[in-house]
C-alpha cells in the first residue's frame, strides 16, 4: 500500500493554464449548479401563471422588472451554456470530435455560442 | 444513493436524460421564439394539452434522475469529510423531490 | 531569460517559495531545450532539484509545470516559452523537493488496473499470436511513458488521487482491454465500475491538451464506457 508523504502540494489554480474545454467544462458544472439552484423560483413562476388570469399578468411583470431580468438573464445563458456544452458532451461520449482539435473548437463554439444566443434570445422575447 | 456499483448505470441515465430534456427544451425555446405573447387563456390551454401534460411530466421524472446525478458528482468531486457529503447529498435529494412534487402538483392544479 | 523556480526544502523549509533566476542570453543556444537550461542553473545554484534522464522525452521524467501547463522539459525548446519562465513541480501530488513530487498515488492508480496480460490458456510453445489488424488497435495506446503530466492536469484526479484513477491508468487500462490476447475483459471491467474509478471523468480533456506523446486518453475512457455498455445492455 502506498505511503503518503507529507510535503507540500502544489494546486495554485490562478497559476494552473486552463485550456478552452476545462473553461467549457467548469461553464458547465457552473450552469447546471445554477438551473438547480433557480428551480423553485421556476416552478413558482409556472405556478402562479397557471393560476388567473391576474397571476398571469403579475408573472409577466415579474419577468419584465430589470432586477429579475438580470436573474433571467443569468438563467437563460445557463440553460444555453449547459444545453450546447450538453450536446457537445454527448457528442464526444459516442466518439465525435474527440480529437485535440476538434474539441478545441467545438469548446469555442460552445462559449461564444451561449452567451450570444443568451442576449439574442432575451431580445426577441421581451 | 447510488450504490458503489452504480457508476454505469447512473452515467447512462444521466446521458438518456439528457437526451430528452435537450429535446423537450429546445421546443419550449422554439414555441417562445415562435409565440413569444400569450394570453393566460392559450397559455394555459398550451400546457394543460393531454400530449403536453405527459410530456411535462415526464420531463420532471427526467430533471429529477439528471439533476441528481449532476448534483451528486458535484458533491463526489468537491466535498470531502463523510458527514458534510452524507448532509450535503441529502440536502439535494430532498431539495429535488421537493420540487419534483410540487411541479406535478402544479400540473395536476392546472388540469383540474 | 528569467526564471522563477518553485524551491522547496523539507529540512529546512515550513512553506514552499519561488525563487528567481536568470541565465544571460549570450550563452544560450537557439535550438536549446528547457531542460538544457536548468542544468546551466543547477551549475549556479547545485541546491536546485529535479529529475531527469534520458533527455529526449522517452524516460518521462522530467515532468513539471512550465508557465501553468505540464510538459517535459527535456523536449520543450527553451525560446517557445515566454520569459519569465514560471515552473512548478506537477500539480496534485506531494512534493519531497523543489520539483520532485511523490509519484507514489499515480504508481498505485496504475497498479490497480493491472497493466499486464491475462490470459488463462496454456502457455502457448513460442508466443501469443495476433494479426496486425489487432496489433494496430494497440496504437496510441502502449506509447504511454508514465510521466504523469495529464493525471496531475486533471482536476478529477486533484480532488480524488485516492479513488480516481486518473487518465494514464485509465489509458493502460484500455490498452488490455483492447488487446485480443487479453482474456480477463470482465474482471477488468467490473473493477472499474461504481462512481469513482472510472466515472470522476467529465470529459475535460486536459489529459489530451498535456500529452508529450499526443495521446488521448479521453477517447480511451469512451471505448471502455461503450464496451461497459456493449456488454450490460
Amino acid at each position: 500500500m502506498t505511503t503518503q508523504r507529507s510535503g507540500p502540494v502544489y494546486l495554485n489554480l490562478l497559476r494552473i493554464r486552463f485550456p478552452v474545454g476545462a473553461v467549457t467544462s467548469i461553464a458547465h458544472r457552473i450552469s447546471g449548479v445554477l438551473l438547480f439552484l433557480s428551480l423553485p423560483v421556476l416552478i413558482y413562476l409556472l405556478d402562479l401563471s397557471l393560476q388567473s388570469p391576474a397571476g398571469y399578468e403579475k408573472t409577466m411583470s415579474y419577468i419584465n422588472n430589470g432586477w429579475f431580468e438580470a436573474g433571467l438573464g443569468l438563467v437563460v445563458w445557463s440553460f444555453m451554456q449547459h444545453l450546447l456544452s450538453g450536446i457537445r458532451f454527448l457528442l464526444i461520449d459516442i466518439d465525435k470530435g474527440v480529437t485535440l482539435q476538434a474539441a478545441r473548437s467545438s469548446a469555442w463554439l460552445v462559449n461564444l455560442c451561449a452567451p450570444v444566443l443568451t442576449l439574442l434570445y432575451l431580445w426577441w422575447i421581451l | 444513493m447510488s450504490r458503489p456499483t452504480h457508476g454505469l448505470r447512473d452515467w447512462l441515465l444521466q446521458r438518456l436524460t439528457a437526451v430528452y430534456l435537450g429535446i423537450f427544451l429546445v421546443y419550449l425555446l422554439v414555441h417562445f421564439l415562435l409565440q413569444p405573447q400569450h394570453s393566460f387563456q392559450q397559455w394555459h390551454d398550451w400546457v394543460t394539452r393531454p400530449a403536453m401534460i405527459i410530456a411535462t411530466a415526464v420531463f420532471i421524472m427526467a430533471l429529477l434522475v439528471h439533476g441528481w446525478v449532476g448534483m451528486r458528482d458535484v458533491v463526489l468531486d468537491y466535498v470531502h469529510a463523510t458527514g458534510l457529503r452524507l448532509a450535503t447529498l441529502s440536502l439535494i435529494a430532498l431539495t429535488l423531490i421537493a420540487c419534483g412534487i410540487w411541479a406535478l402538483r402544479v400540473l395536476l392544479q392546472a388540469t383540474t | 531569460m528569467k526564471f522563477s523556480i518553485y524551491r522547496f526544502n523539507p529540512d529546512t523549509d515550513k512553506q514552499p517559495g519561488m525563487q528567481d533566476y536568470e541565465l544571460s542570453d549570450e550563452g544560450l543556444d537557439r535550438d536549446m531545450m528547457l531542460l538544457d537550461a536548468l542544468l546551466e542553473l543547477k551549475v549556479q545554484d547545485e541546491t536546485l532539484s529535479f529529475r531527469r534522464s534520458c533527455g529526449e522525452g522517452v524516460c518521462g521524467s522530467d515532468g513539471m509545470n512550465v508557465n501553468g501547463t505540464n510538459q517535459l522539459a527535456c523536449i520543450t525548446p527553451l525560446f517557445s516559452l515566454k520569459s519569465p519562465i514560471v515552473i512548478n513541480p506537477m500539480p496534485g501530488l506531494p512534493v519531497i523537493r523543489d520539483l520532485i513530487v511523490d509519484m507514489e498515488q499515480f504508481y498505485h492508480q496504475y497498479r490497480a488496473v493491472k497493466p499486464y496480460l491475462i490470459n488463462n490458456d496454456p502457455e502457448p510453445g513460442v508466443e501469443h499470436l495476433q494479426s496486425p489488424g489487432d496489433r494496430e488497435k494497440l496504437d496510441g495506446l502502449y506509447e504511454c511513458i508514465l510521466c504523469g503530466c495529464c493525471s496531475t492536469s486533471c482536476p478529477s484526479f486533484w480532488w480524488n488521487p485516492d479513488k480516481f484513477l486518473g487518465p494514464a491508468a485509465l489509458l493502460q487500462s484500455w490498452r488490455f482491454l483492447a488487446d485480443s490476447r487479453d482474456q480477463a475483459t470482465d474482471e477488468r471491467l467490473a473493477g472499474l465500475d461504481g462512481p469513482f474509478k472510472l466515472f470522476r471523468c467529465h470529459t475535460i480533456m486536459n489529459c489530451v491538451e498535456v500529452c508529450p506523446k499526443g495521446l488521448n486518453p479521453t477517447r480511451a475512457i469512451g471505448r471502455i464506457k461503450e464496451l461497459m455498455v456493449k456488454r450490460s445492455v
